[in-house]
């Protein structure tokens, strides 16, 4: 009996030890307080050869150009092996915001016709792996495909959008795509090939075409080489890399060099490694603790796409010093309120709400300020347009200031409000420190944490609109063109239907709003244009107040010690850049 | 034997078309849309509708259902989409019988996935039953034999140590150790049977000994019990009046005895295994049984869902069989017929 009671108190012992370490973790992870400030320096001049090794702990879905959405594919796929028209530049820190620049085109492209227009004219000497030229109609065929939507699923949908082909009375495309070929006429038509030059024709002036043909289901595509949803994770290469074998779902594959590539055709991809591995059977923590270990291969790897989770945090800041870097992440969390809830209907509640958000709450239950950030702006920091739009009343609100809104709006205290956000344990207390600000000036707040599987579904049911006051919301720009934060969100013609809201889940509905979305998706200039996005950020968080931005999380990456000159490419997906890394002897 | 076996097989079969078919209406009974996941995110109605289609989501349940059925039978062409199958025939992936049908979202078969993942499960599975039998029942007779004295006391402690340490910390802690840290065996990754058993052992040894850690300790807890019990029987006395030696009392006698329960759990225990250790193949990132039938589940993959369900009812239900016949060779009281 004795010796089982010792046991028992050893066991204990141990569960105690695990509790105290488990808290040590979440209440201090230790990232580096300053953003990027311990990435690490150059160090020499760079060299070829090597294997630089991938890391990852999340499955890559597509790797058909067209069927690529995740920043993370949209990045290797065009560092690797779809090169798109135009791409975003390197980076020299992780803090640097690229350039648009020129990548399977010769510039930038031409607009005409007030933005309606653009052509693009490809270079000399792009090829296939297997030797055959990329040509026009390559590109003009890989973007015909995304029309073919119950076979390529998944992908962005902005060539449908946006090129000029008729839709049908469901809002469908009268182009079916390559394999059904319905209404090919109407494409041929819309997108035009001349020698080397592919040209667009567009519905509206889209002033910032020539961001969305980053994405790499603007790329190229051998219609030979297609076989429907058999080519999901088949790589037909015309980059510096090509897919040696096959690629193996959850587990990976091996990038080899692809001797076709011509370097003098790019200005972009150092292609310093000999190979480039990708080991996706990992978990994140796993991964993480490999690399802060460092040994043997793994310092020629890194965190490829995951983000440190919060186990590993506690021991990166020392056991990875100078190999990590904290960074914002592409999302911005925010919340919106319910145009047709009686209560924020009424713009001087909406902005009592914004007044009373308190906004240091949040990042303490996001794992204070090493992990999350406060912000004012749906647009996010690694944007150009980003305008750093100021706090109203502080990180932590001003709930007093809020209440005398309240009152001055005539409406009876407290007056209740039902707030939604996606259930998990960061939001559970996030929420619950909100709710205090709320309550002091005056709303009677009851959460509802909604399971992540039905929350954005919830969300876009139309049933919501008369069942909750306010909603947490995430969002990402889709290429870093406030374009896709702002119209996406705000702009009601596209979102809202009787089937719901869209992605407008407040029901923002605004006449002139619309008006200035056209206006500013027409600026041909990419300065002008991006500060007119700002400004329109500006309208709605500070005169509509119609989303009340909350914070912008961080993301901590970390790499192995040979792994030279990998930069958060923070303006084009927000991971390392693989196209200058090279991986020291 | 041969009709009781063959009576239990037939009733496997409805049991395992009843299982799939529940499994089915409790997929497209909850509230969430399948399609939405693929739909990427400006989704519109008209693509989530061409998505749904792609998933085979778009025809009645019932129509679909008859569909998984016969695939299982005759086996099926894919993509389900007649239409598109007779215009573009090199976009058609077919899946032979039994057909356990095609997963949208990893775009293959799941025979094929199946086929990958088994032979993970099935190594860590068979392995670590083989160590956790060999320490466990061997501790549990240690410590029967040895009863309250110290090394009865050890074991028990031991186990208690065992069982009340959770896998992913033994696995962690091993993984963090002894794979990454120290570098004694290579971080574990999945090595086949052949050519080079010994790499297949080495990467798997880990995982291993994780799984076999909180077995072992129940087993030894369990073979402890029934040796006490079956020790102080009148038939064991008159084996050592007649004269036999002491390990044939312990073994022939003793062990024999108490070996009906402890089968019955090892083979319980080992059908739901072959189904995939969930928290071992996690943390070893072995991507087993387990990790097929976790990732379909948060990928809302249906086709892998039912799979899987089917697969690890098959395991359990076959070694249910399996343990009901080895009874009849255990304790003869038990013989089927007689």
């Amino acid at each position: 009996m004795k010796n089982t009671k010792l046991v028992a108190v050893v066991a204990t012992g141990l569960g105690l030890a695990l509790t105290v370490s488990a808290c040590g973790s979440a209440t201090s992870p230790g990232a580096s307080g300053t953003p990027a400030a311990s990435s690490g320096a150059a160090a020499g001049t760079p060299v070829k050869g090597g294997t630089l090794r991938l890391l990852s702990g999340t499955q890559t879905e597509h790797w058909d150009p067209q069927r690529t959405y995740v920043g993370a594919q949209i990045e290797l796929g065009n560092r690797l092996f779809a090169r798109t028209l135009t791409t975003w530049g390197t980076v020299k820190s992780d803090t640097e915001q690229a350039k648009l620049v020129a990548d399977a085109a010769t510039d930038t492209g031409k607009a005409s016709d007030g933005g309606k227009t653009w052509a693009f004219t490809l270079k000399d000497g792009l090829k296939w792996e297997d030797g055959k030229a990329v040509t026009c109609d390559d590109f003009k065929y890989g973007i015909s495909r995304t029309y073919a939507v119950d076979v390529i699923t998944g992908g962005p949908n902005y060539a449908i959008g946006f090129i000029d082909i008729p839709t049908n009375a469901d809002g469908s495309s009268q182009y079916a795509g390559p394999y059904k070929k319905t209404g090919q006429d109407l494409y041929d038509k819309a997108v035009t090939c001349s020698g080397n030059t592919i040209t667009f024709k567009l519905k509206q002036p889209v002033g910032d075409f020539n961001n969305t043909v980053t994405m790499t289901a603007f790329g190229a595509f051998r219609a030979d080489k297609d076989l429907g949803d058999k080519s999901n994770y088949q790589i037909f290469s015309n980059g510096p890399y090509k897919l040696q074998g096959t690629w193996e779902q959850n587990k990976g594959g091996t990038f080899v060099r692809n001797d076709q590539w011509d370097p003098k055709t790019d200005d972009i991809r150092k292609a310093y490694p000999d190979q480039i591995t990708i080991d996706e059977s990992l978990t994140a923590e796993t991964l993480y603790e490999r690399l802060i270990a460092n040994k043997g291969d793994d310092q020629n790897a890194i965190a490829f796409p995951d983000n440190a989770p919060s186990t590993a945090l506690a021991n990166i800041q020392g056991g990875a010093a100078g190999r990590y870097v904290a960074v914002p992440s592409p999302y911005t969390r925010y919340l919106v309120p319910n145009y047709k809830s009686k209560v924020f209907s009424n713009e001087m509640a909406r902005k009592a709400l914004a007044l009373a958000t308190d906004r240091a709450a949040y990042v303490t239950a996001a794992g204070g300020k090493e992990l999350a950030q406060p912000t004012n702006s749906m647009i996010n920091p690694a944007l150009p347009a980003f305008p750093n739009t100021p706090l109203p009343a502080g990180e932590k609100g001003d709930p007093a200031a809020a209440k005398a809104l309240l009152q001055q709006a005539g409406m009876t205290l407290p007056v209740k409000i039902t707030v939604t956000y996606r259930k998990n344990d960061t939001l559970d207390k996030a929420f619950a420190g909100l709710k205090l600000g709320w309550d002091a000036a005056g709303f009677d707040t009851q959460l509802v944490g909604i399971p992540a599987k039905q929350y954005y579904g919830t969300l876009q049911s139309p049933d919501s609109a008369s069942k909750y006051d306010a909603y947490w919301a995430g969002w990402g720009a889709d290429y870093p063109s406030a374009s896709t934060v702002i119209a996406p969100l705000f702009d009601s013609r596209v979102n809202i239907t009787a089937g719901g809201p869209g992605q407008d889940y407040g029901y923002f509905d605004n006449k002139e709003f619309n008006a200035a979305i056209d206006a500013t998706n027409a600026i041909a200039d990419g300065t002008v244009r991006e500060k007119a996005w700002g400004d329109l950020d500006v309208q709605l968080t500070t005169k509509h107040y119609a989303a009340i931005p909350l914070i912008v999380d961080k993301f901590v990456f970390a790499k192995g010690s040979n792994v030279q000159d990998a930069y958060v490419n923070l303006t084009f997906t927000g991971y390392y850049d693989v196209a200058t890394a090279w991986v020291k002897k | 034997m041969f009709y009781y076996i063959l009576r239990r097989l037939g009733q496997m079969v409805v049991m395992l078309l009843l299982i799939s078919a529940t499994t089915f209406a409790i997929f497209f009974a909850v509230p969430i849309d399948p399609a939405r996941y693929t739909c990427g995110k400006n989704c519109t109605p008209t693509i989530l509708e061409g998505n749904r289609k792609s998933l085979g989501y778009d025809q009645p349940v019932p129509v679909q259902y008859a569909k998984f059925v016969q695939g299982l039978a005759t086996g099926r062409d894919f993509p389900d989409n007649a239409e598109l199958r007779a215009a573009h025939p090199e976009q058609v992936v077919h899946c032979p019988a039994p057909c356990l049908g095609y997963s949208p979202l990893q775009s293959r078969t799941i025979n094929e996935m199946v086929s990958e993942a088994w032979p993970v499960s099935i190594s860590i599975a068979l392995g670590a039953f083989v160590l956790w039998m060999l320490v466990g029942v061997s501790g549990g007779i240690i410590a029967a034999l040895n009863r309250g004295k110290w090394p009865d006391r050890l074991v028990v402690g031991l186990g208690l140590i065992g069982y009340s340490l959770p896998t992913f910390f033994i696995g962690l802690i091993l993984l963090t150790f002894v794979a990454i840290q120290w570098g004694v065996v290579p971080v574990p990754s999945f090595k086949p049977f052949l050519p080079n058993p010994f790499d297949w052992a080495i990467n798997l040894i880990l995982p291993w000994i994780t799984l076999a850690c909180i077995f072992a300790a129940s087993y030894m807890r369990l073979t402890r019990a029934y040796m006490i019990e079956t020790m102080s029987e009148d038939f064991i006395r008159t084996a050592r009046a007649k004269g036999a030696g002491k390990w044939r009392v312990i073994l022939r006698h003793g062990l024999r005895a108490s070996l009906t329960p402890i089968v019955t759990a090892a083979g319980l225990d080992l059908g739901g295994l072959l189904g995939g250790a969930i928290i071992t193949e996690s943390v070893f990132s072995m991507h087993g049984l387990g990790f097929l039938a976790v990732n379909s589940v948060t990928t809302m993959d249906l086709p892998t869902i039912v799979a899987m369900v089917l697969i690890v009812a098959t395991f359990v239900v076959m070694a249910n069989l399996v343990v009901d016949i080895l009874y009849g060779f255990i304790d003869p009281r038990v013989k089927v017929g007689a």
